[in-house]
Order: structure tokens, then C-alpha cells, then sequence
């Protein structure tokens, strides 16, 4: 289990410091770096303008950039927002709260409600109750976030119903394919042969020996909920870190997209290590072999 | 259930298709062609959709929008999948640091979320393009940036393609590696690759759809599904219009039909 963890460290250190790496890259290869509209302003005088783009792309080399920025991180300071004119670290903190919440509280009931509508499928898999969770989850599966984001707003709701719904269908599927496994196993069979009720099969044989797959499930949820929580906060007007997103490549401000690459990079892969390590304490075998 | 499910999907994929593929045959008006004595006008006779409030037919739009969404899907797609087989082949093959680089390579686009490296790479492009310039663009971008989860896999086949015994044998009557790789890898690997492009079909229709609502995608006057659904954006309007809600009960029956078919693709042996 250390293993795992230590390995999962160190996939988050080398991922996110590549991820600002190919970052710091785009910034300085994207078109109109170091541009200012201040350029185009006819009141300036040739030698003011010229130190204005002098200043504009100092550093333009991407080792000297990244390595400013790496000195920055380790001092808790990630430069400032072009578009917004305020430091990236206290618009990180004002809305890491809310799509913290919004991923933690939709995904949760997303993998929950997949569970449930798996169960259901597999106890009942002929009625009527069964195919409407099919039909349901693939109209889950086959609308655009933006678009569930904006039936939220239709009805109401609260937005974390939207990253939910785009959650639900994902664990559902994978749910699915994992409890009708296990209700194919030779000990299902065998507690079958020896006449145990259906519900005891299903409860003790099926559904309990799969349930640390659920640490399986949240990994993939985070991922899901990070990118539904783009298109939901924008259209939802949520001051959240989608919302950010989503402002900063309408602005093209490429710092604030560099620091939210590696912050989701983070997430995600610390989210998928805490799964691994789950995973491996419930099962050694498994989990080193993962 | 399954073979009625899958003849309704066939279905719905065949009618899009055709109507994509044949405009003509469902309306004769052009998706930017202006009528201003007809401006948000419901549904009638000579526009079955209604107009929009530029007085352009709303049926000519979603055909023409369909046409473009899927179109761009497919190209993407087949980009993807391209990029997929090079990139996880060769990682397979060669194996050691090349497979390992490769494989960090997926892990950093697999842990970052797909709309997100989308609106990230959008942003770094001009976001002031001409039409045509959009539609390249968000082809470009959906074709180089969906190509990692597909490469993991094609890896992953590759690999164990590489041990089996028909490669040893090959190899040990002494075919050179690379014509072991191209006529004895690469034909066992176009299943793992079809199945790879019905998987990214509705993905890219759905990722277009996202970016289009976001205004970010195919630019106007060009229509596509997911501008078609910015029109929900005013959904206050949705009671006393209900049919603009039309591309996206299209959009919903056509990715759901394409999941019902990446389903059967993937399921074959």
C-alpha cells in the first residue's frame, strides 16, 4: 500500500510539473503574447511604445518563465490575472469552495444514484423499472452538460443536481458491467445451488463483495465532475472554477488557464492515487498489480 | 429489446444520414438565407420548424447544422483514431522509454478533463475566425486532443500482439521488424481501432455541442448542433416555443444511437 502511495506522490509531482511545463509552452507560443492594446493607442510616442513591448515580452524564453513560475508556487504565488487584474492564488481561493462542493456533493450522489439504479437493473433486469433507468441514464449520457445545465435552470435546481446527472450515467454503466460479473461467479451459482433467497444472493454474494469498487467509481466521478462543472457554472453563472475557466479562454488569459491546468492535474491524479490506494488496501493483490 | 434497440438506432443514423447527406430532399431554403416578413414565426407549412429571430429557417438550419456536427465528428474521429494508432503502435512496439514516454504523455491528457483541455487549447487559437477557419479548428482540436485514450489502448493490443506466438515465429523466420509490425500488427489491430472510432463518434459530437453552447465552436452563420442549442439559453421562451427544442431531442436520438452501436462494436471479438 506504501508503494502505491508513493508511486501515486510521484505521478502527481512529475504530471503537474509537466502539465505547467506544456503550459508555460502554449503561453508563450499563443498568438498574440505580449500584444497590449496599448499599442494601438496614437497618443504614445514611438519610444514609449517600444519600452512597453520591451516590458511586455520580458522573459519570453519558456525555461525562464517556468522557472519564475516554479519559484512562485513554492512561495504560494502564482502570478496575476490579465483579464481580471487580481492575483491568481486569492481567485483560486474564492472559488475552489463552491466547485469543491459542487464536485464532492454531485459526484457523491451521481455514483449513488448509479448504484442504486445498478442494482436495481440487475435485481429486476425485465421490468419496467429497469428500462426506464436504461432510458433515462442514456438521455443522462447523450446530452451535453451545458445543455443538462441548462434544464437545471429550467426547473430551478440547484446546480449540483446537473453534475450528478452527468455522473449517474457514467457509474451506472460501469456499475452495471461490474455487478453482473460478480452475479456470474461460481459462488453466486454455488449460493443459488444451495436454494438461498434471491435478495440474500443479491445483498451478501452480489453487491457486498463489489462494494469497494464504489472507490473505483469516485476516481473516474472527480474527473467527470471537473469537466461537467465547466459548461454548468458558466451557463448557471456559479462563481466557481469552471466558471474561471470559462472567462479566462473567452479572455485569453493564458496565466490563470496555466495555474488551472496544474491544479486540475492535481486533483484528478490525487483523486485516482487515493482510489488506487483504497483499492489495494481492501485487495493487496490487486492493488499492486494496479 | 437489444435487436429492436439496435434496428431503432441503425434507424436514426440512416434517416440523419440521408438527410445530411441529401438537404434538398427535407427543405429548400438556405440555413442563412434572411427572411425579415418572417421573424420568429411558428411552425407552418413552408417552415415546418418555424423561423428564428433573423427570420432564417430553423428546419434548413438543424439539417445543415447535422450535416456540419457529424461531418465534423467523423473527421475528427478518423483524425483521432489516426494519431491513436501511431502513437500507442509504435509505443507498443518499440517499448521501452519510447512506451514509457508515451505512456506519461496519455496520463497527462487522461487526468485533465476533455472540455477543459478543449477550452484551454481553444483559447491560445484566434477566437475571431472566419466560418470555415471554426470549423477547422474545431475539428483540429477534437482530432489532436482525443487521441489519448484510444492510444492507451491500441498500446496495450500492440503489447500483447507483440508476445504472441505468430509474432515470434515471424520473427524468427527473419522478417525485419517493420514488416512484421505492418503485415502481421497493424491488421490485427484494425478491430481495436474501428471500435475506437465508433467510441469517439458521439463523444465529439457531444464535445462540438458543449463548445458550441459555450461559444466557443462553429461560428455564425454556420450552423451546427451545438450553436442550434444556444437558442436554450432563453428558456424562459421554452413554454410559448416549445420547437427549438428540436436539435437537441435530435441530438439526444443520434448519440445515443451512435453509443448504441459503439456498444456492438466494442462487444465483437
Amino acid at each position: 500500500m506504501l508503494g502505491v502511495l508513493a508511486r501515486g506522490l510521484s505521478r502527481i509531482v512529475l504530471i503537474s510539473m509537466l502539465a505547467g511545463l506544456i503550459g508555460s509552452v502554449f503561453v508563450r507560443l499563443g498568438p498574440g503574447f505580449g500584444a497590449s492594446t496599448e499599442d494601438l493607442n496614437p497618443r504614445l510616442s514611438d519610444a514609449t511604445r517600444a519600452e512597453i513591448q520591451r516590458k511586455n515580452s520580458a522573459g519570453s524564453d519558456v525555461t525562464g518563465w517556468y522557472a519564475q513560475w516554479l519559484r512562485g508556487l513554492v512561495h504560494g504565488d502564482l502570478g496575476s490575472s490579465p483579464s481580471l487584474k487580481r492575483p491568481i492564488t486569492d481567485l483560486l481561493r474564492e472559488r475552489a469552495g463552491m466547485t469543491a462542493t459542487e464536485v464532492a456533493a454531485g459526484g457523491a450522489i451521481g455514483v449513488a444514484a448509479g448504484f442504486v439504479l445498478a442494482v436495481v437493473t440487475l435485481a429486476c433486469p425485465r421490468a419496467v423499472s429497469s428500462l426506464l433507468c436504461g432510458l433515462g441514464s442514456s438521455a443522462a449520457l447523450s446530452l451535453p452538460a451545458a445543455v443538462i445545465a441548462l434544464i437545471c435552470l429550467w426547473l430551478d435546481a440547484n446546480p449540483l443536481w446537473a453534475v450528478a446527472a452527468a455522473v449517474m450515467p457514467h457509474a451506472l454503466h460501469y456499475l452495471t458491467g461490474v455487478l453482473s460479473a460478480s452475479a456470474a461467479s461460481d459462488h453466486v451459482l454455488a449460493a443459488r445451488a444451495r436454494g438461498l433467497k434471491r435478495s440474500r444472493i443479491l445483498f451478501r454474494h452480489v453487491v457486498t463483495p463489489v462494494a469497494g469498487e464504489l472507490a473505483a467509481v469516485a476516481g473516474m466521478a472527480v474527473s467527470i465532475a471537473l469537466g461537467a462543472s465547466i459548461p454548468i457554472e458558466a451557463i448557471c453563472s456559479r462563481a466557481g472554477i469552471g466558471q474561471l475557466v470559462w472567462q479566462a479562454a473567452l479572455a485569453r488569459d493564458l496565466p490563470v488557464l496555466v495555474n488551472v491546468t496544474v491544479l486540475l492535474a492535481i486533483v484528478t491524479i490525487g483523486a485516482n492515487t487515493v482510489t488506487d490506494v483504497v483499492i489495494a488496501a481492501r485487495n493487496p493483490v490487486r492493488g499492486n498489480v494496479r | 429489446m437489444t435487436r429492436v434497440f439496435t434496428a431503432a438506432a441503425w434507424l436514426v443514423l440512416l434517416l440523419t444520414a440521408l438527410a445530411c447527406l441529401a438537404p434538398a430532399l427535407l427543405t429548400r431554403s438556405s440555413y442563412n438565407e434572411q427572411q425579415r416578413d418572417f421573424i420568429n414565426t411558428a411552425p407552418c407549412a413552408r417552415f415546418p420548424l418555424g423561423t428564428d429571430d433573423l427570420g432564417r429557417d430553423r428546419l434548413a438550419r438543424l439539417v445543415y447544422g447535422a450535416r456540419t456536427s457529424l461531418l465534423l465528428a467523423c473527421a475528427a474521429a478518423l483524425l483521432a483514431t489516426a494519431v491513436a494508432a501511431l502513437a500507442g503502435g509504435v509505443a507498443g512496439w518499440l517499448g521501452g522509454g519510447v512506451e514509457k514516454a508515451a505512456l506519461w504523455g496519455t496520463d497527462l491528457f487522461v487526468s485533465l478533463p476533455w472540455l477543459f483541455l478543449l477550452l484551454t487549447v481553444r483559447a491560445l487559437l484566434p477566437l475571431d475566425v472566419s466560418p470555415g477557419a471554426s470549423v477547422a479548428i474545431t475539428f483540429l482540436l477534437l482530432g489532436l486532443l482525443g487521441w489519448a485514450a484510444p492510444a492507451r489502448v491500441v498500446r496495450s493490443r500492440v503489447r500483447s500482439l507483440a508476445t504472441s506466438d505468430f509474432v515470434l515465429q515471424a520473427r524468427a523466420c527473419g522478417l525485419s521488424g517493420a514488416r512484421v509490425f505492418l503485415r502481421h500488427i497493424l491488421p490485427n489491430v484494425r478491430p481495436v481501432l474501428l471500435a475506437q472510432f465508433f467510441v469517439s463518434l458521439p463523444l465529439f459530437v457531444l464535445s462540438e455541442a458543449n463548445l458550441g453552447v459555450l461559444g466557443l465552436g462553429v461560428s455564425e452563420p454556420l450552423p451546427s448542433l451545438g450553436s442550434l442549442l444556444r437558442e436554450l439559453q432563453d428558456y424562459s421562451a421554452l413554454s410559448s416555443r416549445p420547437w427549438v427544442l428540436v436539435p437537441a431531442i435530435l441530438l439526444t436520438s443520434v448519440v445515443t444511437s451512435l453509443y448504441a452501436l459503439a456498444g456492438r462494436t466494442e462487444a465483437q471479438p
